[in-house]
């Protein structure tokens, strides 16, 4: 048997160093400005518009968009990913690279990463639409579970949410 | 391209007990082909990009802080626009408040896979499988700078038709490149095309290089010449990243810098850890780079 040919191997990552249950993977934005985006721009590498908390989705190419309810790329069933490096830092704006997690680890939200709501510990999540889209919020009936309001739940000191997000493609909520 | 070794010196040595073994018993001519021994698939080869630009290392007191991130920046100023003018003896010119330009200059970090093996299968290895695979992912992550690179300059290049030119592989075409970077009163440094172009440029007929050097490409190689046209041209066989069927022509980097910079927060560092019996290795750098001054390149596109 010629082993040495087979073409099988790993091609995971290691884990993020805090989130070493979570499958972190990295994708290219799709659309992404780059530098001298307009002949008067100074040369400094131009942001992008996916901050860390955001959640994305792949498309056929490979890329991470953001994730949109009302879309069909994210019609269940779909993988989603939490954005926990973004583009809009400077690192991002000079590689336009999303690092993503796309679950088995718990975050604590901005307030600019889920919509305003009255959350409780044990809600089900799902990304929002439109003008929210890649944002948390709740998941009604027949839409697919993509996390958990944590034990923490809201915190309205910080105005933080807990989130356990876990791997895998979740179920639409019954 | 050189790099670091960042490890535990034991593991180092462990990796390479077979290697360093042969050479402490005197074996040197034998561990000297261990490191050849293997077959190639494919030609790698340093930076393009580091020949156009020279990277320099920074340190921290280098760095420019932000305060909206804790992300490293270096904020590189811009020569300040200014004119003069004639008037009468009793005129005067015109009042400006100057300001310089800026551009800012962010880091990414370019990393190779992270190799993993046991050591029980490494011992099956009768090459230093490491060193290759160290080697070879420096060039790899060299790739990487390649792509960015010619990313940047694609998109500048799109910006503005006047910065393209056209035509066959022969001096006006060039000559007509350079007169564009010319009459941008941008200064002509160094060129850079793919071996497989600059090939091209044995063709050129003696009647325009002199029998001389026509003599000498017949006889010794395109690979005899460093310039075309007084001007230093840096070749590279990495055509999936630089398009074959283009030439670019830079403004240099010194005395003056016309073109840009290229910052390296860490150059290419090997790393390596041995846990029990598993050895893992991998190399990685923190580049950032930036073309200043957007007129300071033209495009040839052959035909």
């Amino acid at each position: 048997m010629a082993q040495l040919d087979s073409k099988f191997d790993f091609h995971g990552r290691d884990p993020h160093v805090a989130a070493p249950a979570g499958l972190m993977t990295v994708l290219a934005v799709q659309g992404a400005p780059g530098p001298w985006g307009t002949p008067g721009s100074s040369g400094t590498p131009v942001a992008g518009s996916i901050p860390n908390g955001t959640i994305v989705v792949m498309n056929t190419t490979g890329n991470a968009i953001v994730a949109d309810n009302a879309s069909a790329t994210t019609n269940a069933p779909c993988m989603m990913y939490i954005t926990v490096d973004g583009d809009t830092d400077l690192d991002g704006a000079f590689v336009h690279k999303l690092t993503c997690i796309q679950g088995g680890t718990e975050f604590l939200l901005d307030p600019a990463n889920f919509v305003a709501d009255s959350y409780l510990p044990g809600d089900f999540l799902t990304c929002a639409s439109s003008a929210d889209a890649g944002k948390f919020r709740k998941a009604a009936s027949t839409e697919q579970i993509y996390g958990q309001v944590g034990s923490e739940g809201y915190n309205a000191t910080n105005l933080t949410l807990h989130v356990i997000i876990p791997q895998g493609i979740g179920p639409a909520k019954p | 391209m050189s790099y670091q070794v960042q490890t535990p010196e034991a593991s180092a040595q462990f990796i390479n007990s077979n290697f360093i073994r042969k050479i402490e018993q005197g074996h040197v001519k034998e561990a000297q082909d261990q490191t050849s021994a293997f077959i190639r698939e494919k030609l790698r080869q340093a930076a393009a990009v580091r020949e156009i630009m020279v990277p320099e290392p920074i340190s921290e007191t280098e760095i420019d802080r932000d305060e909206h991130t804790d992300q490293p920046k270096v904020i590189v100023e811009k020569e300040p626009g200014s004119v003069a003018t004639f008037v009468q003896f009793q005129g005067s010119g015109q009042r400006t408040w100057f300001k310089g330009k800026r551009y800012a200059i962010f880091f990414g970090k370019i990393e190779s896979q992270r190799f993993t093996k046991s050591k029980f299968e490494l011992m099956s290895y009768r090459s230093d499988i490491r060193q290759i695979l160290s080697d070879n992912s420096v060039n790899d992550m060299a790739d990487q700078e390649d792509a960015k690179f010619a990313e940047l300059v694609t998109t500048i290049i799109a910006l503005n038709a006047a910065q393209q030119s056209s035509g066959p592989f022969q001096s006006g075409t060039f000559k007509q490149s350079m007169q564009a970077m010319l009459n941008r009163r941008i200064p002509v440094g160094k060129m850079l095309m793919t071996k497989s172009q600059y090939l091209n440029a044995l063709d050129l007929p003696a009647t325009t290089v002199g029998d001389d050097i026509a003599k000498r490409h017949f006889d010794e190689g395109i690979e005899s010449s460093q310039k075309l046209w007084g001007i230093p041209v840096v070749t590279t066989i990495k055509s999936d990243i630089y398009d074959p069927n283009k030439a670019w022509v830079f403004a240099p980097q010194a005395p003056n810098n016309f073109l840009g910079n290229f910052y390296l927060l860490q150059d290419a560092t090997l790393f390596i850890k041995t846990e029990a019996d598993m050895i893992t290795f991998w190399s990685y750098e923190a580049p950032g780079l930036g073309i200043g001054n957007r007129l300071s390149l033209q495009q040839i596109s052959f035909i």
